[in-house]
């Protein structure tokens, strides 16, 4: 296309009083219409408005424009409306330019005038910018709906059962025998906010009987390639073949381990002293009930916060709550009971645990904040040793010490974290792409992970991860419909590949890789997100980000910072 | 961006000593052959003198009657040895073993280069020897005889002064990281010193039958008598030329006789791209656009970029600059450019505790990145504010 055919359009909006006050607006059309190749420099009061796009949208086509440029605010706002607008009226919408002129000008600068300049730059610098782009398509990928979920733990589960439907088939790998996890060996006593365990087990018993859950037992996947909407999976079966599967997602719900706390000689562990876990009270209170070594059941118990705390370096969080559990339990049996809890903290994550405290004083439990606390004793008696807040070191003579031991990585988060190339965090967890806005999302597009997988969490939040992982694929991979990926990707232009990887070490997403035959690099445009780390990084300026080309971006540049006089 | 830690080599207690009553080059051939007839290695890549008797060619060969003319350690250094290397193996390993003798700087080049996978050191047996340093090329082919003389002569006195002005301030003018390493200085009574620093290395020694038993402490300690010494030239030589180029007036200055032949891009090498980004199109404006600059500022000089072409390969190099001399070797109009990329090299290098070239297990520093350290080493902002981090 030669320069001359070029009919590029400016549109400013006002944006209300927004931009209009603080912008001389007149003065922008008059400047920027003396602009060659401009063909028209309009205005409009609101642009993302009803009639703002109506206006827009029979402008572009009555005037019969090549190229659009509209003024307005931030492109996190209306990027996308005027893209759709300028794709409904015939022009390609990456021959359009966003110019945020309300953030960066009208809402920045005081100086009318000051902004007034800034605008005329900025506009400038756009349309030279857009002069240089070249029509985009987007392409469309064919994917599969069938979900891969690897753990059958409370997580993996409830992922399973709120994807699995007539047109969607759920494959859920257990490396175990039985389907739970840790949750489903509660029974006895649930810590508070979990599932009662009569909802655990029509769970499981749910997923069994879903004829759109496959459930491999005793099974492990082997490996997992592709990207989102096609990914091939190979799960290892006992005393079978290998079996291929395909899917177009992956939920991680490989769950977690209890510290061990016989690693540290803190917790009495190794002495002859009645020392319990959590798990241990759980486990005998399923099976008959809790006696001491000799038989007998206890008249007075320590529980005791925190082993393993200091050793991994962070708090679970929900193990405070499985201690009052247990407390509440005792109580509920042997009303006299003697309990001292002896905490450093007390993790309280809702109103109802708080009032848990009140009630478990008002039968007496004793709470008692300490800094320094150990386990020892012998088989006739425990003693916890503690320094409480006033630097007094102190002793309690107990029957029975309960230890509530942190929650720490699965043993199989490595091996999965390198099968698909995931990020581990300081602590040994799957890391999330985002602590807030995708907590349950990982750095590569289509895996999620939920549960104690991703860090230390209750039944109800791992419920719920599970849900907004599930609610995620369900929205983004639909049956029969096709995936549009990113169209902005980055492509390797192989004459000027020297092959020396960089871009491969640098990919945060496993877009790019290396052809060992034909010596040179490559972007899977599936999984590219555009990012432009290969861009920046390939000293050979091999790599070339579609929509932010170098030349894009040096002529952007360059009329930003030319004189305001018109330079063409 | 994390730091090395074990960027410094350990230098080999023993080796083999070797007579070498005619000199350096013969001792050493002798070895190389003995190498070829065993079947050690299949060839050898060395300097080999050019029929016009006026410089020297990287030249892989087995054969005697070129071997007779090559020249382990030649007055000059023509092609960076890790170039030549690079242009033999850069699309894929060598089937047969070959030997390649070199300069420590061209072996530390060879080694930067086999990290950004545009050389394949597998079956190759890297060669160094301690250098004394090159002349300048262009006193050297002006009058070759009397080049060879005037090497020989300043090898002979321990002199520097003859040579290239990064060789008088180079620190790593010894063993590097190669598989094994000819030892020449501290070493008395007409022999060399054959030092093995890898397993390659020594079952090099091991087939061509010489026993690895002799003390190396006299060299090891002169290396590092000498060491000393060139680094503190090397401080005042930097504080020199961080003086002629300080500030952005006397930088330009300095660069403003360059022709922009890129003599000293194309010669680098580590710069290894294949098409330089100031040899394309992308930075080229319109005519229109040259006038408006020009009314806009005054003036502009043309062809541009002079500068920019300069800092730009520098940001690229200044990780891996070996400091080998060659592009001020290559520049016709003999900007110092050598003296300053090794400033500025040494100046980032030291930033992440990198020596390019002494190890091929240290990597790339841009390629590898701590969240936790580089934020609060670089930035001075903690990741983890909660938790904190060592550099705090």
């Amino acid at each position: 296309m030669s320069e001359n055919t070029y009919k590029i359009g400016v549109y400013i909006c006002e944006c209300g009083p927004n931009i209009a006050d603080a912008v001389d607006i007149d003065r922008v059309v008059e400047t920027i219409s003396k602009y060659p190749d401009i063909f028209i420099v309009k205005r409009h009061k609101l642009l993302c408005s009803g009639p703002g796009k109506d206006f827009l949208h029979e402008d572009i086509v009555t005037e019969g424009l090549t190229h659009v440029v509209v003024a307005a605010c931030s492109p996190k706002d209306h990027e996308t409306t005027f893209a759709n607008i300028c794709k409904k009226s015939g022009v390609n919408p990456y021959l359009y330019q966003l110019i945020n002129i309300r953030e960066q000008c009208a809402w920045m600068i005081k100086d009318k005038e000051a902004a007034t300049d800034k605008v005329i730059s900025y506009i400038r610098a756009g349309v030279r910018r857009v002069k240089y782009h070249s029509s985009l398509e987007q392409k469309e990928l064919e994917s599969t709906p069938d979900v891969l979920v690897v753990g059958g733990g409370i997580a993996g589960i409830e992922s399973a059962l709120n994807l699995a439907s007539t047109e969607r088939k759920v494959y859920l790998v257990e490396k175990s025998g039985r389907l739970g996890g840790t949750a489903g060996e509660f029974e006895g006593i649930m810590p508070y906010g979990s599932l009662s365990p009569e909802i655990v087990k029509s769970k499981i018993a749910d997923a069994q009987a879903n004829p759109n859950i496959e459930v491999f037992y005793d099974s492990i996947v082997e490996s997992i390639i592709g990207f989102f909407g096609n990914f091939e999976v190979t799960v290892v079966r006992p005393n079978e073949d290998n079996i291929e599967l395909k899917v177009g997602s992956v939920v991680i719900a490989t769950g977690f381990e209890l510290f061990d706390p016989s690693k540290t000689d803190k917790y009495g562990f190794g002495s002859k002293a009645n020392v319990m876990t959590v798990r241990e009270i759980e486990m005998k209170a399923k099976t008959g009930g809790v006696t001491l070594a000799d038989g007998t059941t206890p008249k007075s118990i320590a529980l005791v916060h925190c082993a393993g705390r200091d050793e991994v370096g962070y708090c679970s969080g929900v193990c405070c709550n499985s201690l009052l559990e247990i407390a509440d339990y005792f109580k509920s049996k042997h009303p006299n009971i003697e309990i001292h809890d002896v905490h450093r903290n007390l993790c309280k994550t809702s109103p109802e645990e708080a009032e848990r405290i009140s009630n478990l004083e008002e039968k007496g439990v004793v709470f008692t904040r300490v800094s320094d606390v150990s386990i020892n004793g012998d088989s006739s008696k425990t003693i916890v040793e503690y320094t409480d807040s006033k630097g007094t070191e102190k002793t309690i003579d107990v029957d029975l010490a309960i230890i509530a031991p942190a929650i720490i990585p699965g043993e199989d988060t490595p091996q999965v974290a390198q099968m698909l190339d995931l990020t581990i965090d300081d602590f040994g967890f799957f890391e999330e792409e985002h602590l807030m806005t995708g907590s349950f999302k990982t750095s590569v597009d289509g895996v999620f992970v939920t549960g104690c997988a991703i860090g230390p969490k209750g039944i109800l939040d791992s419920v719920g991860q599970a849900q907004s992982a599930a609610g995620n694929i369900l929205s983004r991979l639909v049956p029969g419909k096709k995936l549009h990926p990113e169209v902005k990707t980055s492509e390797v232009i192989e004459s000027l590949c020297t092959g020396c990887q960089t871009c491969v070490t640098v990919c945060s997403y496993g877009a790019t890789s290396y052809d060992e035959i034909r010596r040179v690099s490559s972007v899977n445009e599936a999984i590219c997100r555009g990012c432009g780390n290969c861009v920046g990084s390939c000293p050979s300026g091999a790599i070339r980000a579609k929509h932010f080309t170098e030349k894009q971006l040096f002529q952007e540049v360059l009329e930003a910072i030319a004189s305001s006089e018109i330079s063409g | 961006m994390e730091k090395n830690m074990k960027a410094k080599t350990v230098t080999p207690s023993k080796g083999a000593l070797i007579p070498a009553s005619n000199g350096l080059n013969p001792a050493v051939l002798e070895v190389l052959k003995k190498g070829i007839e065993s079947g050690f290695f299949s060839a050898v890549l060395l300097p080999v003198k050019v029929p016009s008797d006026d410089s020297y060619a990287w030249v892989l060969t087995s054969q005697d009657s070129l071997l007779e003319k090559a020249n382990v350690l030649p007055p000059v250094m023509t092609v960076q040895g890790g170039k030549a290397l690079s242009s033999l193996t850069k699309h894929g390993a060598s089937k047969m073993k070959i030997a390649a003798v070199m300069r420590p700087c061209e072996i530390r080049a060879a080694i930067e280069l086999a990290k950004l996978k545009q050389i394949d050191l597998e079956n190759v047996l890297l060669i160094s020897m301690d250098c004394p340093g090159a002349l300048p090329i262009q006193n050297y082919v002006d009058n070759p005889i009397e080049g060879e003389k005037n090497f020989s002569d300043a090898v002979q006195n321990d002199d520097v002064e003859p040579m290239r002005p990064t060789c008088k301030t180079c620190t790593h003018f010894s063993i590097t990281s190669p598989d094994l390493h000819i030892a020449t200085m501290g070493v008395t009574g007409d022999s060399i010193l054959l030092v093995p620093s890898s397993a390659k290395g020594h079952s090099f020694l091991d087939e061509v039958g010489v026993n690895v038993e002799t003390d190396a402490s006299s060299w090891s300690s002169e290396i590092e008598k000498l060491t000393e010494a060139r680094k503190s030239s090397k401080q005042k030589a930097v504080a020199e030329i961080k003086e002629q180029t300080s500030g952005f007036a006397n930088f330009a200055e300095v660069l403003s006789k360059c022709i922009s032949c890129h003599n000293c891009m194309s010669v680098c090498p580590v710069c290894y791209c294949r098409r330089c980004y100031f040899e394309s199109d992308v930075s080229e404006l319109s005519t229109e656009q040259y006038m408006a600059r020009s009314a806009q500022k005054g003036s502009i000089r043309l062809s541009q970029d002079v500068l920019l072409f300069h800092l730009g390969r520098m940001s690229h190099m200044t990780m891996s600059c070996v400091s080998c001399g060659s592009c001020e070797d290559a520049c016709p109009v003999d900007i110092p450019i050598a003296q300053i990329f090794s400033a500025v090299g040494d100046d980032s290098q030291s930033l992440f505790e990198y020596i390019p070239g002494m190890s091929p297990d240290d990597p790339l520093p841009l390629r590898i990145f701590s969240k936790d350290k580089e934020l609060c080493d670089i930035e001075r902002i903690c990741a983890d504010p909660l938790k904190g981090c060592d550099s705090k």
